[in-house]
């Protein structure tokens, strides 16, 4: 009895690191790409100026 | 023009939906339809369907509401009437009352009407045609005001249906229990009649209150 | 530029503070979770699926706290017109419906030993399920409307609509619940709650609202930037002219 309720407690803490942690990994992510892209118009801007 | 600009805009607004969408009718029809569906998706068994009816007859008129929804002020935005609404001396609220009268008498009254026809095919007994037409009329004028502001919100996207409907129906829920729970009221002793019927007058009120507000707050904000 | 004014105060700031929170919700954490697995008692009811109430329990009071946020924000954008508020609003709403399906699962995987299925019709239950389904059309509004000043208002008015409707929509699956009561209903917690599983769970829930309030600052940040870079986007693509026409240009649908 014990054993089947440990897979039901497993099962939760793992979903929600799963969700938590994709989030944490999705907005990570969102973020490098967002700034790389910022870079990349400074850069042309840069580029264009003179 | 007619002397007050709110019943001339009522009389487009039928005369439109008469023209375009052949008035109430494709409403019922669609109604008759998902009423003829349902006895083939869970047998012709009379007992259940006279159990279930008022569910089927309530959810039938939910999804009806939805129909023609969407071009509610969608059709208005893309001719610019919409504009004029918008910048007229007549209160945008009032606007937005009228024009939900008028889609509830082309769409919401023609269902009240048609239910206790319905009602028979799926066997209801009449105590509970009552109770089902009355609470249907109660309850439609709100489903068609909480659709306006689902309307209103989607009305610069070229398909808003969909999108409207997943943000109106969670919002309909209270109006869909206290509905079934009035129109079922006689199929099942548990239930009175009056309380469930009364707080769904209490909404509808409420709804009338304070949708037209939300619709013309979300008209002046997504069409700027 | 005097949109610009407050992000740039804000972005330099939100990097000084998300290591300090990130630390100590990695904390938080840390004492928490040693109190729900190693200190806190088997509940003599329930044994040891009680845990799973130590990341349920905070995650539904997380769902309605991030609707509230998003609520604040939503008069902010209305009232203020406030751009760091529409972004606040856009990067809370996807964090609330993380929170929410993690408690509706979380839920299920302890009602499953507990009640014997997955799901009950239960007016706590229902309610979170239909607060996760407007969670899912706010993020469905914001995706679809293009214009992030539009959506920002579109989705403030809708929140405003969902908070006036929370209420009721509680009440009426309230009665409805006592209308067609369950066969077995499980009453949570009870009224008293044992000091021992009390601290972790309390710690569990600052841990939760810190993990909270440093996603919604990252996906703030994001929001800002993103608007940024739409603008810089736009510009270079109409040929470095005002800022101001291009709005017109990016509206969706319409008859223009």
């Amino acid at each position: 009895m014990n054993a089947t309720h440990a897979g039901f407690i497993l099962a939760a803490y793992l979903i929600c690191i799963g969700v938590v942690g994709g989030l944490i990994v999705v907005t990570w992510l969102d973020h490098r790409r967002l700034k790389r892209a910022l870079a990349q118009f400074e850069g042309r801007r840069g580029s264009d100026a003179p | 023009m007619s002397p007050s600009p709110l019943a001339a805009l009522f009389s487009r607004e039928i005369r439109v939906a008469r023209r375009l969408g052949g008035g109430g009718t494709m409403g019922v029809i669609f109604f008759l339809i998902l009423v003829t569906i349902v006895p083939f998706a869970i047998g012709p068994d009379l007992n259940l369907l006279s159990r279930i009816g008022p569910a089927i007859l309530w959810i039938a008129a939910l999804l009806a509401t939805l129909l023609g929804l969407d071009r509610l002020f969608q059709a208005d935005h893309e001719d610019g009437s919409l504009d004029l609404m918008l910048t007229s001396d007549t209160p945008l609220e009032l606007v937005v009352l009228v024009k939900c009268l008028a889609h509830w008498v082309v769409t919401g009254l023609p269902l009240v009407i048609a239910a206790p026809l319905f009602g028979l095919m799926l066997a209801l007994d009449p105590q509970a045609l009552w109770t089902v037409t009355l609470s249907l009329l109660a309850g439609t004028p709100a489903l068609a005001l909480l659709g306006a502001i689902g309307a209103a919100l989607t009305v610069t996207l070229r398909r808003g249906g969909l999108l409207m409907a997943i943000l109106i129906l969670p919002l309909a829920i209270p109006v869909l229990i206290f509905g079934v729970s009035a129109a079922s009221a006689s199929t099942s002793a548990t239930t009175p009649f009056w309380p469930p019927f009364l707080i769904l007058c209490a909404l509808t009120l409420a709804t009338l209150a304070a949708a037209p507000f939300a619709v013309a707050a979300a008209l002046r904000h997504m069409s700027e | 530029m005097l949109k610009y004014a407050n992000p740039t105060f804000f972005l330099p700031l939100v990097a000084k503070l998300l290591p300090w929170l990130a630390g100590a919700t990695v904390a938080a954490f840390a004492i928490g979770i040693w109190g729900a697995f190693f200190s806190a008692p088997a509940d003599y009811q329930q044994g040891e699926t009680v845990r799973i109430m130590y990341i349920h329990v905070p995650a539904a009071w997380l769902s309605m706290f991030c609707y509230a946020t998003m609520t604040a924000s939503a008069l902010g954008t209305l009232v203020w017109r406030h751009p760091l508020a529409d972004a606040a609003q856009k990067a809370a709403a996807p964090i609330g419906a993380a929170f929410t399906f993690v408690c509706l699962v979380t839920g299920s995987l302890w009602g499953k030993p507990m009640w014997g299925t997955w799901w009950v019709w239960d007016a706590r239950l229902t309610s979170v399920l239909v607060l996760f389904v407007i969670y899912l059309g706010l993020i469905a509004l914001w995706q679809t409307i293009e214009d992030p000043g539009r959506a920002a208002r579109g989705a403030a008015i809708l929140t405003l609509v969902g908070v006036v409707n929370l209420p009721i929509i509680k009440f009426s699956v309230d009665w409805w619940n006592t209308l067609h009561q369950p066969a077995s209903v499980f009453r949570m917690g009870g009224p008293t709650i044992a000091p021992s599983m009390l601290w972790p769970l309390l710690v569990m829930g600052i841990a939760f609202t810190l993990l909270f309030t440093t996603l919604h600052l990252m996906a703030t940040r994001n929001e800002i930037l993103r608007r940024r870079l739409r603008r810089l986007a736009i510009q270079t693509a109409t040929g470095e002219t005002n800022a101001q026409p291009t709005h017109r240009l990016t509206m969706t649908g319409g008859a223009e």
